[in-house]
Parts: C-alpha cells; structure tokens; sequence
C-alpha cells in the first residue's frame, strides 16, 4: 500500500496522469461518439465495431475506463494536496528566522556589507523591508539581530486552491456523470408535455421530469437576411396546482426544481397546409407537416408526405451560381435580397414507394420584372433540385399557361394556328411550307420542347447553317404559339413556352400550387438536471483565482542578519530565475545606500 | 559569492511619464463617462459592466506598459475618425478616400498584416546583422501593426452596427476575425516581453509566426471578412471575454514554441551568437506557457459557464471542448515536469512545440476536421 501511495502521490505520476487523460480525451473527438451500432459496423467493418463497443470507446467519455482515469486523477491531487497542505500553511506563515548564518551564507544570492563604526546598528532597514512590501519578524539570532522578511504567501495558497478546485471539479464532474441527464423536449403550440426523450446510440430513453410544461407560444425573430436571430417560447410549469409562467430564450435558461430549461430550437408542431393539384380537374389537397395524404395520381394511388412548411425565405443578392438556389434552367433569383414567402416542402411516393422532393412556393416571385408561380422538384434519381418557374398572367394566376398548354395538347387548335401563320402570305407554295413547318414545329414542341426544334433543324446542312436554322424555327415557333394564345403578350408567351420545356424535362408527374397554410410550431427544449454544478462552479472560482495567485504573486524572502560590523543580506525566491538576479541587485543597492559601503 | 560592485545610483527626478499618465487616465475616464451618460440608456447590466471592467483593466495595464497609452489613443482616435467619415452610411466606404484605402476595417487589417510582414522583414535583417538600427525598426512596424490591427478590430465592430443595429458584434465570431485578433494579442504579448526582457533578438521568432497566421488569414480567412449576423447561441455577452481570453492563451503558448525553437537552435553557434543564453530563452518560455496558462484556464472556466447557460450543460465533450481540455492537460503536465527533478531543457523545449502543435489543432483542427457546436468557425 506504501509504495502505491508514494507512487500516486509523485510529481511523475502527476505528469503521466495528464498526459494519460489528456491522450484519452482526444480518442473520443477523432471517434464519433454514441451512434447508432450499425454506423460503426458500416463505417468499420464488424470486428472493429465489436471492438470499439467492448473497449467503450463508442461512448468513451461515460466508460468506465474514463472515470477510473479521472478518479486517478483526482486522487492524485488530492494525496499532494494532503501531504503538502500543513507544510505549506506552515510556510506561508513562517519567516523562516531559524535559518542558520551558515545556511544564509549558503544561498546563492547573498551580500555581506561593511558597516561603518557610527552606523552599527542600521535603522532605516526594517521600515525599507515595509516599503518593499516585504512583512518581517525581528530576532536575535547568531550573535546578532536578525530582520527575517517574506512576501507573497498568497502564492501558495494559490497552489492549494487550484488543486483543490481541480479536486472539487473532478468530484462534481463525477457525480455528473452518473447522476446527470439532458433531455430533449419538443412541445407544440398549446400542448403539454411532462417527460423529455435521451438519445443515446440506438436507444431512446424517456426521462420523466418532475413537473409538467405548457408551450403557449413560440415565436421567432429573423435578421433583414432571414437568419434567426432569436427563438422565444412562453411556456407555463405546471407543478400540482402552481402554474408558473416562464419565457425561455437562447442563452437564457430558467431553473425550476433542480432542473434547467434552455432554449435549444424548434420544430413543427403538425403545421396544416392546403395544396391544389392543376389539371383538367383541380383537386384541393389538405395535409400536414410531419403526416402523410393519400391521393389519385393519374389514376394510381399515391402518397404525399409534407416534411416542411417555413414561413419565409429570404435569398440574398450574392447568391452565387450553383450555391444557391438556382430559379430555372436559365436564370438566377432576383437581383434584391428578398423574403419570396412561404413554402412548403413535400415527398411525393408513388405506388412502388419511389419517392420524388417537391419544394412550392406560395406566393407570386418577381424576377426580372415579371412574377412567376416557382416550384422546385428532384426527381429520385437526380442529384440537384430543379426549378419549374411559370409566368403568372395579370390577376396573378397560372390559367393563362395552362390556357397555352391546353391549346398545345389540342391537334385542332394547332392546326389553326399554324393556318394562321401562313395566311398573311400571298405566295400560296411558301404559305403551304409555313403551315407545314409551323404544324411540324408546334407538334414537335408539344412532345419534346426545345429538343425537337433542334433535331428538326439538325437535318439542315453543317452546324452553322442548322444554328440559323434553328433561330429561324424558334421565331417561327413563337410567333405560331402566339396565334395558338392569342391574349397572351410576347414576353409572358415567351416564358410560358421557356416554363412548357422546363415542365417537360423535369417530367413533372403533376402539378401542385400551394394554397394556404396554419403553421404550429414546437419549441426545441432541454432540460438538465445537474447535481455536481454548484461544486464544479465553485472548483472553477476557486481555480481561476488559484491560477491567478500563482501566476502574479511572487513569493519572496530577504534576510537581513546584523553582528558586529557586518551586515549580511540573503534573498530568496520560490523559483530561481534569470530575472532574480536583477531583483537582488536593486536590493543590494538599496540596502547599500542605507548602510553605506560594502566591502569590496 | 557573489561580487558587488559599487553602483552610482541615480537620483530620482520628477518621472517624465507622470504627467503623460495622469492625462491618459483622464481621457480614459472622461470616455467611460462620456460613453456612460450617452449610451448608457441602451446598455444592459453586463454592458455597463464589461465597459467599466475594460476601462479599469486598460488603466491597470496601461500604467504597468506606458506604451499602451499612445497605442490605445491612437487607436481609439482613427476609429473616433473613421466613425466620422462613415457618417453611419457603409456605403462610404466605397468612395471615401481615407476609408477606402487606410481607416475601413478591410484595409486596415490589410495594413496590420503589411506592418507585421515588414517587422518580420526588419527583425531578420538587424537579426542576421546583428544591427540593432533594423531591429529597432522592427519593434516600430510591429507597433504600427498592432495600431492598424487594434483600429481595424474596433471600426469592424461600428461596420456591423451599420448594417443592422440588431447585426452588431464584438468581431470576434469567424476565422478571419480571431486571425486578426490572433496576430495582434501575439505580437502585443511579445511587444511587452521584448519590453520587459530588453532584446529584440527574439523578435523574428515571434513576428514570424504572427507573419505565417497573416498569410493564412489573407489566404483563406478573406472568405469570411464580410460580417454576418451572429447565430442565436453566439448571442451573448460570454463572447466579449470567452473569445479574447482564449487568444491571449493562444498567442502565449504559441509564443512559448518560438521559444522552445530558439532554444533548440541555441545549441548550435550560429544561432548562439545571436540569441539570449538558454537559462534566458528557458525562463521566457515558461513566463509565456505559465500567462497563457493563466488566461486558457480562465477563457475555457468562462466557456463552460457560457455552455451552461446556451446548450445546457457546463461540459458537453463537444470536439472544441475536449480539445481545450487536452490543450489545458498538456500544459499541466508541461508545468508540473519542470518540477521534477532532472528534467533537461530540451525535452521541455521540444514539449512546448508539440504543445504548439496541440493548440493549433485545438484552434484550427478541430474546426477543419472535426465537427460540433463550434462549426460556426470553419472554414
């Protein structure tokens, strides 16, 4: 047991011991901590998921393992702080006038002086100590007086504080790791909730709290940019027949029955939304967040499945390519840093369970100086979300394009319109031409956009040629659409034909405009319940003022010993140092203008 | 035993610096007062009690370093001029011909980073030459540096207001700003060494390391220098003395490697020649590790107490945390084996690289490679 002890209690061990837990603690930020088992199985293969998971290194600061290393740590100090506790209260109060001559004589910094025969007995010496800040016992001592004088015993007890509060850390950080929880609760608007869940690794633990919560309002507040700037809930405890009103915000936690409420985020609390589904038969749909809505997808069942509604999005001015949200094909958002509105966010699962993201956007978005109804979709097997942006005509609806896109589906009306293109041509060969091309090219684009007037013009000639072509085609194309949509001005014609090819290579499977939404919210708490704080806040006072002491209190000792006509000047410190030297130096000059001359 | 010789000592005159003090003191208690009864109406408790901590602090240190007075006058006065050339619109700052190129924080910073290169410069020329006339210019550029920086700092501070009262903050909260106030607390802290210790020899050691973290910020900080609005957790007044203390802990043991190097190299007569003895560079090394010490241990207290109240717990083992623990563990038992009996200088001088090491990744690792609830800080 002796040798153990002596072993923990060595400046060694000390050394080793930080290291040790130092090295320990790196091992559980490299690893990821308290997955799920089979992230570490795919990311590691099984034996080293088993691996891991027997030597706690999945949770490594909860192991067991973790604690004897702290619990090492901590016994350690406090074997130091035992032994050297009473010798060093002894030595903060001691002036250590004992000390022999011979031992003073020993010192590396020491002076002896000459005194003059009418100046035996210095006066002004003990009020220079004084001044110095030094404080002094007078004895007599080796055949003469002797001024034994110290400073900066705070020093030490700077020591016996940091040690102490790293012991007292140690222990509340202990007591926290078993006894401690952190509890998420997520509570919607008007609802009450009594227990909070704990995520750890596969398991989800529910941890009953010692009171009831009432969420009566959450609200947000957002930056100019759209960032949120800051999360509020008014919340009620409810505790038996109590009920206390507290309003949580970040960074201002509240503390009811030992138990800490922050607040960490938000969620949907079930926001209800309203979709239509366009078409030959407009469909109203009604949902909400985090639910499923069964509907009649081109005749076959599908699933809709609303993940996220937000209440603004704001996009900012330097939104670079490719970064940001890229409106269309060809274009960027608007030029301002603008809120566009709501949206809403949707899975759309067909009847073989693949499912496609959506991402609507309620209001009419100005871009370009023309408003556009914007509808975002990723297809299962795409990568990037894609725009669909469709021109709105003046009341702010999409019949117009829809008007286009009938007429498009139409033989007949596309028959007529190519008819009429022709018709203002008095050469009755180029008008026949016209109507043929002008048929060709609206019967094309009605099945392949763009595509078709590209591979319409690719049979004529070299690629120079079949790029004026083509141009011709495009003019063609839309001065047709224009007699197929005769209310429609050439811009928003020209956009609605953009919108048609868009709507065609994403393969939009339907089309939904979002109507109206009620949005809930839930708040994102913690609750805490952390009974070794007041110890480690009271270990963490104590060590910042310990660390301070030791670091700008210096621990100094002067002797002064007068016999006969010698006067004898030793100086000490806690440290040697370079800068010791100088320090004595001042006080032999001191001293010297005082007693006059040395001896040489 | 040691020899005494007689000294002449000196009489005392009137110090030169009293009056230069008293006054220095006055204008730094008229501010506070004058920043006291004009805004004080829209400062809370902690405000009023971090100006009032900030104006003592600056007084103690000021007095203690009388070169911090014409450093924080000065300061104080170009970003009292830059407020005024602003004339609350941003936009000045674009036509502006002060602003644009020295006083709007952007150029300002530039400026510190040029003046730190150039004391670099200046430092390895009179170092190589042993002339004491370049060195000395090097301790000047460094001072203009820590001028431009210290300006820069505050007028990016008034910028953020500009673009929103409810967007202004301390510019401490990305890389690009703790790489400025990085570079600054390093070369203050090795300002006040030289100070203290009286040779400029080290000087290129320090500069060159405050000189490699400009080139980084320029580099891959400019990313980051337009200001953004902070996130909710960040909201608080934790930021004003977690961040700062953190850097002094930083810059000092970062100072304390440059040491152990010098150390090292002193070995070899070349550089013996050219550096202070080794019980010298041994001593400065531990000064530097114990101070950063001093301010890490108090910056990660005031983490925990910040993590308390904004996620909920003092110690979550987030990878910042943890690695400041191994930062604050590793210097520990760097200071602890001093004590120990027969440990040799070099295994301490290679200790405070690797240490150095350590806090690098502490500071910039753990950001790059890691993730966690510091992730506002990446890169």
């Amino acid at each position: 047991m002796k040798p153990f002890l002596n072993l923990l209690r060595s400046m060694r061990f000390a050394v080793a011991i930080l290291c040790v837990v130092a090295i320990a603690a790196t091992t559980g930020s490299i690893l990821e901590q308290s997955q799920p088992a089979v992230t570490y199985v795919s990311r590691y293969g099984e034996f080293w998921a088993a691996f891991f998971a027997l030597c706690g290194l999945t949770d490594v600061y909860h192991a067991w393992w973790f604690y004897t290393l702290l619990g090492f740590m901590a016994s350690s100090t406090t074997l130091c702080l035992w032994q050297n506790t009473p010798s060093m209260l002894r030595d903060m109060r001691s002036y250590r006038e004992n000390k022999s001559i011979a031992s003073l004589r020993n010192l590396d910094f020491h002076v002896e002086f000459q005194l003059p025969e009418q100046n035996r007995t210095p006066a002004g010496l003990a009020s220079y100590l004084s001044a110095q800040g030094f404080r002094y016992k007078h004895t007599f001592t080796g055949g003469g007086s002797l001024l034994a004088a110290r400073t900066g015993s705070a020093r030490r007890m700077g020591y016996l504080l940091v040690h102490g509060a790293m012991v007292l850390i140690c222990v509340g950080g202990l007591m926290d790791g078993q006894l401690s929880y952190r509890a998420s609760v997520t509570i919607p608007e008007g609802a009450t909730r009594n227990s909070g869940v704990i995520q750890d690794g596969d398991k989800v633990l529910q941890q009953q709290l010692p009171f009831a919560l009432r969420l009566k309002r959450f609200r947000i507040e957002h930056y100019a940019n759209g960032q949120p700037k800051d999360f509020t809930s008014d919340l009620e405890i409810i505790d038996g027949a109590t009920e206390l009103p507290v309003t949580l915000q970040v960074n201002h936690p509240y503390t009811y029955r030992g138990v800490t409420l922050f607040q960490s985020g938000f969620a949907d609390g079930g926001s209800q939304v309203v979709l239509r589904q366009q078409g030959a038969q407009p469909q109203k749909i009604e949902g909400s967040i985090g639910k499923d809505t069964p509907l009649l997808l081109n005749g076959e069942p599908a699933t809709l499945e609303f993940t996220e509604l937000r209440a603004i999005n704001v996009f900012s001015k330097e939104v670079q390519a490719g970064t940001g949200p890229a409106w269309n094909s060809q274009g960027r958002p608007g030029d301002h840093s603008r809120n566009v509105g709501p949206s809403v966010a949707f899975h759309l699962r067909d009847k073989l369970g693949q499912a496609d993201d959506w991402l609507v956007y309620q209001n009419a978005i100005e871009i370009d100086g023309l408003r556009y109804r914007v509808i975002g979709h990723r297809a299962a097997q795409e990568r990037e979300i894609r725009y669909l942006r469709i021109p709105l005509d003046a009341d702010g609806s999409i019949a117009a394009y829809q008007r286009l896109v009938a007429a498009l589906a139409d033989p007949q009306q596309r028959a007529s319109a190519a008819q009429e293109v022709a018709a203002h041509v008095g050469d009755a060969r180029l008008a026949a031409t016209l109507n043929a091309t002008s048929a060709a090219l609206l019967e094309g684009f009605q099945r392949q956009g763009y595509r078709a007037l590209i591979a319409l013009s690719a049979q004529h000639g070299d690629q120079a040629e079949a790029a004026k072509v083509a141009q011709l085609y495009e003019q063609l194309l839309e001065r047709s659409a224009a007699a197929l949509a005769q209310d429609l001005d050439p811009r928003l014609l020209h956009e609605a034909l953009n919108a048609y090819d868009d709507a065609l290579a994403m393969q939009l499977p339907a089309l939904f405009t979002f109507e109206s939404f009620n949005q809930v919210n839930a708040t994102g708490l913690q609750a805490t319940h952390a009974p070794g704080a007041p110890l480690v806040y009271l270990g963490c006072a104590l060590l910042a003022l310990g660390v301070m002491a030791m670091y700008f209190v210096r621990e100094r000792r002067i002797w002064l010993h007068c016999a006969g006509d010698t006067l004898l000047l030793a100086f000490a410190a806690n440290r040697n140092s370079p800068a010791l030297r100088a320090e004595f130096d001042r006080h032999t000059d001191a001293i010297a203008q005082l007693v006059c001359t040395p001896t040489p | 035993m040691h020899a005494y010789f007689t000294r002449y000592s000196t009489t005392r005159a009137v110090r030169p610096g009293l009056l230069r003090s008293v006054t220095f003191l006055a204008l730094l208690a008229g501010a506070t007062c004058y920043t006291l009864l004009r805004f004080g109406a829209d400062m809370d408790m902690f405000d009023t009690a971090i100006l009032l901590t900030s104006a003592v602090g600056l007084a103690v240190m000021a007095l203690a370093w009388h070169a911090l007075q014409p450093l924080s006058l000065g300061a104080g006065l170009l970003s009292l001029a830059a407020i005024s050339l602003y004339g609350k619109q941003l936009v000045a700052a674009d036509h502006n011909f002060v602003l644009k190129y020295f006083l709007s924080s952007q150029s300002a910073i530039m400026w510190m980073g040029l003046s730190y290169w150039a004391s670099t410069v200046l430092y390895a020329l009179g170092w190589l030459r042993r002339k004491s006339g370049w060195l000395q210019l090097g301790t000047r550029a460094a001072w203009i540096g820590s001028l431009f920086g210290l300006t820069g700092l505050l007028v990016r501070w008034y910028e953020s207001y500009l673009l929103g009262s409810d967007i202004g903050h301390i510019p401490v909260s990305n890389l690009y700003e703790v790489f400025v106030l990085f570079s600054f607390m390093t070369t203050m802290l090795y300002l006040h060494l030289e100070q203290q210790f009286g040779s400029r020899q080290l000087g290129l050691f320090a500069m060159a390391l405050v000189s490699a973290a400009v080139l980084f910020m320029f580099r891959y900080g400019l990313g980051a220098h337009e200001i953004q609005p902070l996130i909710p957790a960040l909201k608080s007044y934790w930021m004003k003395v977690h961040v700062p203390a953190n850097f002094i802990g930083y810059g000092a043991f970062s100072m304390a490697a440059m040491f152990g190097a010098a150390w090292l190299l002193a070995g070899r007569p070349f550089f013996a020649s050219r550096l202070p003895s080794r019980a010298w560079l041994d001593e400065l090394s531990y000064k530097a590790i114990a101070l950063g010490f001093v301010f890490f241990t108090i910056a990660t207290i005031l983490g925990a107490l910040w993590a308390a109240e904004a996620w909920g717990g003092y110690w979550s083992w987030d990878p910042k945390e943890t690695w400041a623990l191994v930062v604050w563990l590793n210097y520990a038992a760097w200071l602890h084996t001093r004590l120990v009996k027969n440990v040799r200088g070099a295994l301490l001088a290679w200790w405070s690289l690797v240490g150095f090491a350590i806090t690098l990744f502490a500071f910039l690792g753990v950001n790059m490679f890691l993730s966690g609830l510091h992730s506002y800080g990446s890169l």
